[in-house]
């Protein structure tokens, strides 16, 4: 059974020990750290930049290294079909098209030509000369597409549409609530958007929330136990 | 074995298994360096026979006939036909080992003489040889010495040649035996290519080569 935004606020409330007194997160609160933390466990599959080393640009966890990476990061993989203008030109798939999440593009995962699975390779910009003028490999048969601020930048230009594999933002979790007679906040599901994720990865964001969560209310027990989780297992 | 089968598990060799889409070393590079590996295992075969049989020859197996070229005039009683590729460099005239004519009835002509560039220099002053034509090849291009209006012909072939290699489709015509002459040619150009530095940065210098 997939955990429900009720369910994920109920575990950190119990983690910071709201009964015995000793902290207390409000909706608000949970609702920015999950979120915070949910973008941390994104870009933690995606690959954390730090962990580079020189010459070898590969993390110690990262999309594309094996099932089990790319598992976890299938709520928010999508496919879609390109249209590319005559100048080789097409934004990136829009949020509204995300259904039913509505979260943005973030990221390209692979690049189809229209006819089959021919790949359509990413090259950087100032590799873009040398591609576009190989006469090994003419451009015309060995497509490939470059990112731009706002989409995507194909070659050739007249390549007319692409089929693209991609990843999206998750969308923001919300605990939605109305006051009971004594002010108090109580669920409301209708007013609140679930988690995508499978239940490990909302163990995994909950620990990432809570060490947010730790360093806010200088709780070093909940930190603590945060960190063993995230860098230990569950 | 087609050429793209060869190329498909020289990639997965080099690469350690299955090709990723952003690889560098693309089926048409790998294709350019398998006709440079078929002219080394050509080579390879002849010597070996030299040593093995005491008479130099390339198997059958390396050849490939390729029909219809037409020939074009060049200048008085001088034809020239463009070869599909550069003939192997082997012996004097091993690379092109038979060039045929055919009529508009199919009706195959002898096969004709090639010359060296050497007695190109001198065949005039010798004998004619009753029907037969004499031909010479130059880089891509094979000229024949005829006073026939040849271009009433069309030329047939027989080279050292892995086949048609703008085609990935194609059988490669090479012989069991001497495909992992043309693969080791191949994974050594690859893999050199793969433990050169890459210059990663552009920042408008260029890597040191040593």
């Amino acid at each position: 059974m997939a955990y429900n935004i009720n369910d994920v606020y109920k575990i950190v409330l119990y983690a910071v020990s709201k009964n015995l007194q000793q902290g207390y997160v409000s909706p608000e609160d949970f609702n920015n750290s999950i979120n915070i933390a949910q973008k941390g466990y994104v870009a933690y599959l995606l690959g954390n930049f730090q962990q580079y080393q020189p010459g070898r640009p590969v993390a110690r966890i990262e999309f594309g290294q094996n099932a089990v990476v790319r598992q976890r990061l299938t709520p928010i993989i999508y496919e879609t079909w390109l249209s590319v203008d005559g100048s080789g030109y097409s934004p990136y798939p829009s949020a509204a098209s995300q259904l039913p999440s509505g979260g943005a593009y973030m990221q390209t995962d692979a690049m189809w030509s229209a006819y089959g699975y021919e790949r359509i390779r990413e090259v950087q910009q100032h590799y873009f000369y040398s591609i576009y003028n190989s006469v090994i490999d003419p451009i015309g048969s060995w497509p490939v597409y470059m990112l731009r601020n706002d989409g995507f930048q194909f070659a050739p230009f007249g390549i007319g549409q692409a089929r693209i594999s991609y990843i999206i933002e998750p969308p923001d979790m919300v605990w939605g609530y109305t006051l009971d007679v004594n002010g108090i906040p109580v669920y409301n599901a209708a007013n609140s958007v679930q988690p995508v994720w499978d239940d490990v990865s909302i163990m995994e964001i909950i620990a990432r929330a809570l060490r947010l969560i730790g360093v806010n209310l200088q709780y070093n027990d909940v930190a603590a136990y945060a960190n063993q989780i995230q860098f230990q297992g569950q | 074995m087609t050429r793209m089968q060869l190329i498909e598990q020289i990639l997965r060799q080099v690469y350690g298994g299955y090709v990723q889409e952003d690889s560098s070393i693309t089926p048409m590079l790998v294709n350019q360096y398998i006709d440079q590996g078929v002219a080394v295992a050509a080579k390879t075969n002849y010597t070996d026979n030299l040593k093995l049989e005491g008479i130099s020859f390339v198997n059958n197996s390396f050849y490939t006939t390729f029909k219809n070229l037409v020939p074009v005039r060049d200048e008085r009683d001088l034809w020239k036909i463009t070869l599909p590729q550069i003939p192997v460099g082997i012996g004097y005239s091993e690379g092109i080992s038979t060039l045929q004519f055919k009529d508009d009835s199919g009706v195959i002509s002898l096969p004709c003489i090639p010359l060296t560039q050497n007695q190109k220099t001198y065949f005039q002053t010798m004998p004619h040889i009753p029907q037969r034509v004499l031909f010479y090849s130059e880089g891509e291009n094979v000229f024949v010495i005829s006073s026939l209006v040849l271009s009433n012909y069309t030329a047939s072939v027989t080279m050292i040649s892995g086949g048609l290699s703008s085609s990935l489709n194609s059988t490669l015509n090479v012989p069991p035996d001497y495909i992992p002459v043309v693969v080791q040619y191949v994974q050594q150009q690859l893999l050199l290519m793969k433990q050169r530095p890459q210059d990663l940065a552009n920042d408008g210098t260029d890597l040191t080569t040593n």
